[in-house]
C-alpha cells in the first residue's frame, strides 16, 4: 500500500532524465513591443489624423502618427511643418511620457501572471523573462500568443519577439519577425539582414555608417572589433555585443504597486456600529503598520461593510491630503458610517486600499507654530465634511462676470475686479420677489446688462432701499419697465 | 502696613481674574480693536474679547451687523487667520467683502443642514482649532450646556466666536452681549453684559 502511494501512477512510463543543459537555464526574453502607445496612451484610437509631437533639437518633430496621418505620408522623426503639409487635416497632440508610463505599468501588472521578472526599460516595451515559464503555458509560441492576448484585451497593438537576448528580442519584436529564436548562436543569422537605424544609435553615426558601405548587421559582424571601436565609438560595439549576448545587460525588475487588503469576520451578526467599530479601527491599525513599514501613504481607502443577505455597503474615503494616521481615518469613517443606514445586520467588514505613494515630509512654515502635533486644517476641513456633507463647504471666490449671482463661488482662480459701485454683503441666492413689503427705494441706479451670448440674459435696473426696520436692501427690476421689485441682497 | 498694601495691590494686579470696579485699564484679557473708537471706550480692555464668545441680538438681517464686524474681519484676515461663516441665514458676498477690504483667500462657508444635531459639533470644532481666527455664527437659539462648552473651546485656541441669535434664551455665557438696534443714520449698540465692564451702555455708530 505504502508502495502504491508513493507512486501514484506506475503505469506510467518513466520520463527520459533531463539533463539540464546550459540553453535550458539561459534566461529567454519575450519582447512586447507596443508601436502606438503613445496614441493608446492619450485615447486616440478615432480615424482623424493626428500626429504626436516631441520637442527635439529646439522644434516638434512627430514622435508617432496615427493610421489616417500615416497614409497621407506622416511619418516618426519629421518636422511638424513638414507634417502638416503633407496632411492639412493633422491635428498636433503633444506627448505624455506619464501617461505612457502609467499605461505601461498596467500592463507590466497584467503580465505579472507569465512570469514574475518584467523589465520597463526600453522604450514602450515590456521585457519578460519567460524561461521558467515554457512548459506550463505550452511552449513559446502559445505563450506568446497568450501575453498577446492579454494585452490585446485592453485595445493596445503589440509585436513580439522572443530571443535570449532582451536586445535582440527587442530587435525582432520591432522588425516584426513572428517566429521565436531560442538559441544564441541562431541570432547571427536571423538578425543579419536588419538595417544599423534599428538598433536605436543616433541619425548621424547611422549615416557615417552607410557612407562606409555599412547597412546591415552583418555587414558590421564582418568588420574588425577594434577598427569599429576605434572609428565610431565603443557605444555601438556594446550594443552590437548586447544583441548577441556576449556582454551581458542588466535591467531593472518592475515591482507592482503595494496594495492592502484585509479583512474581519464578526462572530454574531450584528447592527450595532459600536461592536463593528472595533474592527474597523483594527484594521486601520493594521494598514497603518503596513504604510509605515513602506514609507508611504495612501490617498485613500476603502471600507466594504458585508452582510449576509444583501450587498456589501461600501464606504470610500478620499481625504484632501494623502496620510496614513489611523486616527484621522477613524475619525473620518466614524463620521460616515453614523450616518449611513445599513440595510442589515453586518457580517464582516474589509478594509482595501487606494492609491498608495511614498510618504514626503510636509514643509513646516518657520515662523508660525501652528498646529504641530495636533489636527491640521485639512484634517478638520475632512471631518466636517464627513459629517455635513460633500457640498456642505465652499470657499468666496471672485469670478469676472457682471452679473450678481454670477460673480462667486466658481472655481476659477481670483481673476475677477470688483464693481466700482456698493455691493451688499450678503446675497440672495435666488432672488425674491418682494410683496407688500413697505420699502423706500433710493433714487440712484445702476444698470446691469449682459449676458445674452450664453442663455442667461439679464437686463436690471438696481437701486438701493431701506425697509421699515432700518435695513437696506439692494433691490431690482427689469430695466425700462414698472415691474414688481425683487430683492437680491441685504447691505448687512 | 504699607508694605502689606502694596502686597494686596500687587496680588490683585497679578491676575487678571480678579475685577475692580471702576479702575480703568485693570482688565487685562486679550481683545482685538473693534475699529469703532466709541465702541472701543465702552468696551472692558477697548476691544472685542478674544478667546471668548460674543452674542449679538439683532431684531433683523441686513440693519448693519456685518458692517460692525468689517473691521475686526479685515483685521482677522490680513493675519493670515481663518475666517468661518457658519449656517449663515444668505449668501456672504466675495465681491462685496473684497470691496470692503477683507481678504477672501482663507475665508470658509460652511452650510450645515441639520442645525440641531451638527451645529454645536461643527461650531465646537472649528473653534478649538488653532488656525481658526473668527468664527461667525447664526444659531437661532443654541442650549445653554453648548455655550459653556463652546466658550470653552474658544479660550483654547483664542479665536472669537460672533454668534448672532434673537435673544429670546435669555442670559447666556457670552462673555460679551450685544443687542442692535437701528438709530437714524446707523446702528445703536447697546451692551447687555461685558465680563470685566459695565454693562447698560448705549453706543450709536455711524456705518
Amino acid at each position: 500500500m505504502a508502495l502504491a502511494r508513493a507512486h501514484p501512477f506506475p503505469s506510467l512510463p518513466a520520463e527520459p532524465p533531463c539533463a539540464a543543459s546550459a540553453a535550458e537555464t539561459a534566461p529567454l526574453w519575450l519582447a512586447l513591443c507596443f508601436p502606438a502607445l503613445a496614441l493608446e496612451a492619450l485615447g486616440i484610437t478615432g480615424p482623424e489624423p493626428v500626429a504626436i509631437t516631441e520637442a527635439g533639437d529646439g522644434r516638434l518633430r512627430v514622435h508617432s502618427a496615427s493610421a489616417a496621418a500615416a497614409a497621407q505620408g506622416v511619418a516618426p522623426g519629421m518636422a511638424l511643418s513638414e507634417a502638416q503639409a503633407l496632411c492639412p487635416g493633422l491635428t498636433a497632440v503633444s506627448r505624455d511620457p506619464e501617461a505612457e508610463q502609467r499605461v505601461l505599468s498596467h500592463l507590466a501588472e497584467r503580465c505579472l501572471r507569465f512570469t514574475p521578472w518584467i523589465s520597463l526599460d526600453f522604450p514602450a516595451t515590456l521585457q519578460l523573462e519567460v524561461r521558467g515559464s515554457l512548459r506550463l503555458f505550452g511552449g513559446p509560441a502559445r505563450l506568446a500568443g497568450a501575453a498577446r492576448q492579454v494585452c490585446a484585451a485592453d485595445g493596445h497593438a503589440v509585436q513580439c519577439g522572443l530571443a535570449p537576448t532582451p536586445m535582440a528580442a527587442w530587435l525582432l519584436a520591432r522588425a516584426g519577425f513572428p517566429a521565436p529564436v531560442l538559441e544564441t548562436e541562431a541570432l547571427r543569422s536571423v538578425l543579419g539582414d536588419l538595417s544599423i537605424a534599428a538598433l536605436g544609435i543616433d541619425d548621424k553615426l547611422s549615416g557615417r555608417l552607410a557612407r562606409a558601405g555599412l547597412r546591415v548587421l552583418r555587414d558590421l559582424w564582418r568588420m574588425p572589433r577594434d577598427g569599429l571601436a576605434r572609428r565610431y565609438g565603443s557605444d555601438l560595439l556594446r550594443r552590437l555585443d548586447e544583441v548577441v549576448g556576449s556582454r551581458p545587460q542588466p535591467l531593472g525588475r518592475f515591482h507592482a504597486p503595494p496594495r492592502f487588503r484585509a479583512g474581519r469576520e464578526l462572530a454574531v451578526e450584528t447592527e450595532d456600529l459600536t461592536r463593528v467599530f472595533p474592527l474597523v479601527e483594527a484594521l486601520l491599525a493594521e494598514f497603518e503598520g503596513f504604510l509605515r513599514s513602506r514609507d508611504a501613504v495612501a490617498a485613500g481607502l476603502e471600507l466594504e461593510l458585508r452582510h449576509a443577505r444583501a450587498a456589501p455597503t461600501r464606504v470610500c474615503l478620499r481625504p484632501r491630503r494623502a496620510g496614513r494616521a489611523a486616527r484621522h481615518f477613524a475619525a473620518l469613517l466614524r463620521e460616515r458610517l453614523d450616518r449611513a443606514a445599513l440595510p442589515c445586520p453586518v457580517r464582516g467588514v474589509l478594509l482595501q486600499s487606494a492609491d498608495i505613494q511614498p510618504f514626503t515630509l510636509p514643509t513646516a512654515d518657520l515662523f508660525t507654530p501652528g498646529a504641530a502635533g495636533g489636527e491640521s486644517w485639512d484634517e478638520l476641513l475632512d471631518r466636517l465634511q464627513a459629517r455635513l456633507g460633500p457640498q456642505a463647504l465652499r470657499r468666496p471666490m471672485l469670478r469676472a462676470d457682471h452679473r450678481p449671482e454670477r460673480a462667486e463661488f466658481g472655481n476659477a482662480p481670483r481673476s475677477g475686479e470688483t464693481a466700482r459701485s456698493p455691493r451688499p454683503l450678503w446675497l440672495l441666492s435666488r432672488p425674491r420677489r418682494l410683496r407688500d413689503r413697505d420699502i423706500r427705494i433710493l433714487p440712484e441706479c445702476e444698470r446691469i446688462e449682459t449676458g445674452w451670448w450664453d442663455g442667461g440674459p439679464v437686463r436690471r435696473d438696481y437701486h438701493l432701499a431701506v425697509d421699515g426696520v432700518g435695513a437696506r436692501l439692494w433691490v431690482y427690476r427689469d430695466a425700462g419697465t414698472a415691474g414688481p421689485w425683487h430683492l437680491h441682497g441685504l447691505f448687512g | 502696613m504699607a508694605g502689606k498694601t502694596e502686597t494686596l495691590t500687587g496680588l490683585l494686579d497679578r491676575d487678571p481674574r480678579i475685577w475692580r470696579g471702576r479702575r480703568p485699564g485693570s482688565w487685562r484679557a486679550p481683545v482685538i480693536p473693534t475699529g469703532h473708537a466709541a465702541l472701543d471706550a465702552v468696551l472692558p480692555g477697548s476691544g472685542w474679547p478674544a478667546g471668548a464668545l460674543t452674542e449679538i441680538i439683532t431684531p433683523a438681517q441686513g440693519i448693519g451687523e456685518l458692517r460692525l464686524l468689517l473691521p475686526l474681519m479685515r483685521r482677522i484676515a490680513g493675519d493670515g487667520r481663518r475666517l468661518v461663516w457658519v449656517a449663515p441665514p444668505f449668501e456672504p458676498y466675495a465681491p462685496a467683502l473684497v470691496q470692503a477690504g477683507v481678504e477672501i483667500g482663507r475665508m470658509l462657508v460652511v452650510a450645515v443642514a441639520d442645525r440641531r444635531r451638527d451645529l454645536g459639533w461643527t461650531l465646537e470644532l472649528l473653534l478649538r482649532h488653532p488656525e481658526t481666527g473668527l468664527v461667525l455664527a447664526w444659531p437661532r437659539t443654541l442650549p445653554p450646556s453648548v455655550w459653556r462648552r463652546l466658550q470653552l473651546a474658544a479660550a483654547e485656541s483664542g479665536a472669537l466666536g460672533m454668534l448672532f441669535t434673537d435673544g429670546a434664551a435669555g442670559g447666556t455665557t457670552a462673555a460679551l452681549r450685544l443687542s442692535l438696534g437701528v438709530c437714524e443714520g446707523g446702528l445703536e449698540l447697546r451692551i447687555l453684559k461685558a465680563r470685566g465692564g459695565f454693562c447698560g451702555a448705549r453706543v450709536p455708530l455711524m456705518l
